[in-house]
């Protein structure tokens, strides 16, 4: 069912064995899978089914530092969260995404992608993606070629897209759930501890609503499933699970910036893979990327670049175009237009970029956030490099010429970089309490029944965009969920 | 450049009749080393382009406004050197292909240079460079 917080008698206590907190691709995620089940499940959800600026206004915090979005334009805060607001870009982290680089300080998952593969696969359904396929060479076909790059160092990829808004797409499915019940505009702000000898764990989450109405769940067990920012927030107001300093610390998102032109060699030379382009209930999107061996050999983060807009020729590049022209294709017609390369890059986990609590508090009492985005020059030096790398395998293809327009500078980065929304790491998973905040099956070290979900639990990401595995650990951790309560 | 290279390329274009005929690198009067030139400078139809092209690197780089310097570093030593000189005679063609494959196996080896950002083998831009060099 669904229920409107607002209308709940004040000081009600709710009792559920499981308690979610956020409706978004991980809360619902989790409710669905927890649907069914012989106990009762509570989501709680800040907003309501609809955009709502007075719930909206609750994640506005600063930002500090590098230039980033406004914290409450990145998030949409209503039933089905930021999958309102999406792109749909799907495809899973590779291997090596979850290894311990010796090249990338911090890094290494509890787990490898085996072991998250059958939740991958699981997570395609719900997100209506196609099977789970992700071989460039699956999907490519005569009017649809892979670039022809004869390269060790750089492969063509590809990624669903399908931006499936979870509110209108399981709102029915949760309201007819018989064991859960939604509540909206209920916003967690702060938790009652329960003490038992060694064993420390949450009481109750004390909610209230905007309209001033306020109340309590009780619950067996809680997952904070509300964002990247909002889940480290809520933690540090609350004091949880901050015992080594490591809350809100390692925010990483995906810079994305356009740091390459690319100059065909010849006119003829097809894109349209590299284009979004329909299959079969969803969209394709190819681009290139790093080989797992050339990330080895060159000590290189997660790395991926599509095609963004063309652009005109100057004089100079109308002169190159000729000459690219004769040294790879003589006879054919020379390039027009140059294309420019939109990069997605992986941030290397930074425990000096973060999340901390500022003096001012929102409308209902809890310290808004101040985002400090940092990157390293681990990032640079691997962005600049993968460029080099891309340029010497369009060439050796003689499928055309890179521009590369990164400065040499460790630090320097074009003016117009920003992020891709993608809020990942402030409650990093390890299993070692002094390296993360969470365990590796998302429980808050210390805490006996307090879980996080979500891409803060990340601790690296790849250069995947996060909701496909966001919602894997969300099945996941409903598996664990289930045996622990069974 | 400097006055003497100039010379010594009015010499060489008066004596082999560079700008006018494609395939000049038989006639008597040309060393094979000239004859080599003349050929490397054949390989582009489009020759205002690559001429452009080699002319804003030579202005980027000018330590490599050199003639020999440019010949050495495309032929890369003295055995591609005299193969060349002989397909410059006898296999223009020949010479060419020899070329784009010495241009695509640059990327690979990471022999490349940057020209406005543009990575470029060293052929292609020596190939250009060496066009520009005449003027």
């Amino acid at each position: 069912m669904l229920h409107d917080a607002r209308s709940l008698p004040a000081a009600t206590e709710l009792e559920a064995q499981i308690c979610v907190i956020g409706a978004g691709a991980a809360g619902i995620s989790l409710a669905r899978a927890l649907s069914g089940q012989g106990f009762r499940v509570l989501l709680l959800e800040s907003g309501g089914l609809e955009a709502d600026p007075a719930s909206q206004d609750l994640y506005r915090g600063r930002v500090y530092g590098r230039n980033y979005f406004q914290l409450d334009v990145c998030r949409t805060r209503r039933f089905g969260g930021s999958t309102h607001c999406w792109h749909g870009m799907c495809r899973p982290l590779d291997a090596i995404d979850f290894e311990a680089r010796d090249w990338v300080p911090h890094s290494g998952w509890p787990f490898g992608l085996d072991a998250l593969l059958p939740y991958y696969e699981r997570a395609q359904e719900v997100l209506r993606l196609e099977p789970f396929d992700y071989e460039a060479t699956s999907w490519a076909r005569e009017a649809l070629p892979l670039l022809p790059l004869a390269s060790d160092e750089i492969r063509s990829g590809v990624f669903q897209v399908a931006a499936s808004r979870f509110g209108e797409l399981y709102r029915e499915e949760i309201e007819q759930a018989p064991n859960v019940d939604s509540f909206l505009f209920a916003n967690v702000v702060g938790f009652d501890i329960d003490e038992r000898g060694d064993e420390r764990g949450i009481a109750r989450a004390r909610v209230a609503c905007l309209d001033g109405n306020a109340f309590t769940v009780k619950a067996r067990t809680f997952v904070l499933a509300t964002g990247g920012i909002e889940n480290a927030r809520l933690l540090l107001a609350s004091g949880l699970g901050n015992q080594h300093d490591l809350v809100g610390r390692y925010f990483m998102d995906h810079p994305h910036v356009v740091a390459g032109a690319f100059l065909p060699s010849q006119a003829e030379l097809s894109l349209r893979f590299y284009r979004a382009h329909p299959e079969g209930r969803i969209e394709l999107a190819g681009y290139l990327t790093t080989t797992d061996a050339a990330r080895r050999s060159e000590q290189l983060l997660g790395w991926c670049a599509f095609l963004a807009q063309e652009a005109p020729l100057p004089e100079l590049e109308q002169r190159l175009a000729s000459v690219l022209r004769e040294m790879d294709h003589p006879g054919a017609q020379p390039a027009g237009r140059a294309v420019f390369f939109t990069n997605e890059l992986e941030q290397a986990p930074n425990p000096a970029s973060r999340v901390v609590l500022t003096d001012l508090k929102d409308a209902l009492g809890v310290p808004r956030p101040q985002l400090e985005w940092r990157l390293s020059a681990v990032d640079k030096r691997s962005a600049r490099r993968t460029h080099e790398i891309l340029g010497r395998a369009l060439g050796a293809a003689g499928v055309g010429r890179l521009q590369i327009m990164f400065s040499e500078d460790e630090h320097g980065w074009p003016p117009e970089l920003g992020g891709g929304r993608h809020h990942m790491g402030t409650t990093r998973m390890h299993s070692d309490p002094k390296q993360g905040v969470v365990d590796p099956d998302g429980r808050v070290h210390g805490l006996s029944n307090l879980y996080v979900a979500g891409s803060s639990v990340f601790p690296t990401s790849g250069a995947a965009n996060p909701t496909l595995t966001i919602v894997a650990l969300a099945l996941r951790l409903a598996d664990h969920l289930r045996e622990q309560l069974r | 450049m400097t006055g003497s290279m100039r010379r010594r390329e009015f010499l060489f274009e008066f004596l082999c009749g560079l700008a006018a005929v494609p395939v000049l690198a038989a006639l008597p009067g040309c060393s094979r080393r000239e004859s080599l030139r003349v050929a490397l400078l054949d390989f582009f139809a489009d020759r205002d382009s690559a001429r452009a092209v080699g002319a804003a690197y030579l202005e980027s780089a000018p330590e490599e406004d050199d003639d020999e310097r440019l010949l050495r570093g495309l032929t890369g030593g003295r055995v591609r050197e005299a193969e060349w000189e002989a397909l410059a005679t006898s296999d223009p063609a020949a010479l060419y292909e020899q070329v784009r494959e010495l241009h695509r196996s640059d990327f690979a080896a990471g022999r490349t240079l940057q020209l406005s950002g543009w990575v470029l083998s060293e052929t292609e831009l020596r190939l250009c460079a060496l066009l520009a060099q005449m003027g």
